[in-house]
């Protein structure tokens, strides 16, 4: 048994010891949170710039491939976003009302009767797969963030 | 004040009173995140009959809490039922540890009531600590315990206050309620069956008027 100076100095020291403890997972909450509120500003950041940008990816189908970014604007369709970043020899169909691309940067759809020519995918941001649209590059409107790939590809 | 002498059949059944009620009190205690009673039952358990009940009700209470817990059953996560176990044994030790060193105060004098309530703070910091590490293994490295443990502060935060308020303001009246019903229990004693003869004989003497044997 201990005298009461005895049972003070053990209270005191308890208080200590669950002060310093109480004061280090304080500083951890605050520094935890601290780090936690930068990552999401810096998500933030990285998103709007995402969302504010759309990329063109042209494949030449030999192993060349080029990647562009451009900044996007709303209504902008794939080959208007082609067009940002390469030189587009295009022909318009009246029948379809649409434009056909020929060639990108020089290399012509079926050269020499190759069997090979530019067709198009587009990839959303929040999604994992890639869609082959229906429509005409001219016709496809991009969404924020989208990835539009021109691939130069075999088709006989 | 009188002794009173723990017999060695009379502690299982303490030890199964206060699991019962430790257990009962947590599952009510239930809808509270990390408001429990099983620290309050272990510590005021080793306090009153000394470490050995008071960690066993700790220990038993948890374990079994754990495992029939709505939340899920701690025999999924075995390295974290071993923590919680080994936590709230430690707040049965650490009871019948303060019994010895409070053996000449009141449970309802000012520092006793704060040296139980500070250790109630203490023991439930360890115990969230322990369990903290228990959850983490194996899936999680050790490296990352700040990260973990500052994520859970508000948990600990709320435990640890509710911890503080049942051993600091309730435990001293229970501990004076049980005290004033049995006496000072005396721990560890070797039960001599001669003297527990003679104390019976004293007993039946005075209670009757009359000497027996003569």
């Amino acid at each position: 048994m201990l005298s009461q100076t005895g049972v003070k100095a053990i209270a005191l020291a308890l208080t200590v010891i669950v002060a310093a403890s109480l004061g280090a997972g304080g500083y951890l909450y605050y520094q935890n949170n601290v780090a936690q509120q930068q990552q999401r500003q810096l998500l933030t950041f990285i998103l709007y710039h995402d969302l504010t940008h759309a990329t063109v990816i042209i494949d030449y189908g030999n192993g060349t491939k080029e990647t562009h970014t451009v900044t996007f604007t709303p209504g902008m369709t794939a080959l208007q976003a082609l067009e940002k970043v390469a030189v587009v020899n295009k022909t318009y169909w009246g029948t379809y009302d649409s434009w056909f691309i020929d060639a990108i940067n020089g290399v012509w759809n079926n050269e020499n009767n190759n069997g090979y020519w530019w067709i198009y995918n587009v990839k959303h941001y929040f999604s994992l797969e890639v869609e082959h649209p229906g429509v005409g590059a001219d016709k496809y409107q991009l969404s924020g963030g989208d990835t539009v790939i021109f691939v130069y590809q075999y088709y006989g | 004040m009188e002794m009173y002498v723990v017999p060695k059949s009379v502690r299982a059944s303490l030890v199964g009173v206060f699991t019962a009620a430790a257990i009962a009190g947590t599952f009510a205690l239930s809808p509270l995140p990390n408001v429990e009673i099983i620290t309050f039952c272990a510590f005021v358990a080793g306090f009153i009959f000394g470490s050995r009940v008071g960690s066993t009700v700790g220990a038993l209470s948890m374990f079994i809490f754990s495992i029939i817990s709505p939340y899920g059953s701690g025999l999924g996560y075995p390295f974290l039922l071993m923590t919680q176990v080994v936590g709230m044994s430690v707040a049965g030790l650490f009871g019948g540890s303060l019994k010895k060193v409070l053996q000449n105060f009141k449970s309802t004098s000012p520092w006793t009531m704060y040296l139980f309530g500070v250790s109630g703070a203490a023991v439930t910091l360890l115990y969230d600590v322990i369990t903290t590490l228990g959850f983490m293994y194996p899936t999680i490295p050790f490296s990352e315990f700040p990260s973990v443990f500052a994520a859970g502060i508000p948990f600990t935060l709320v435990h640890v206050v509710s911890n503080v308020i049942l051993l600091g303001v309730v435990a001293p009246f229970v501990v004076r309620s049980i005290r004033a019903m049995l006496g000072e229990v005396e721990v560890g004693h070797r039960v001599d069956k001669e003297e527990l003869y003679e104390k019976a004989v004293e007993k039946m003497e005075e209670a009757s008027n009359v000497e027996v044997g003569n």
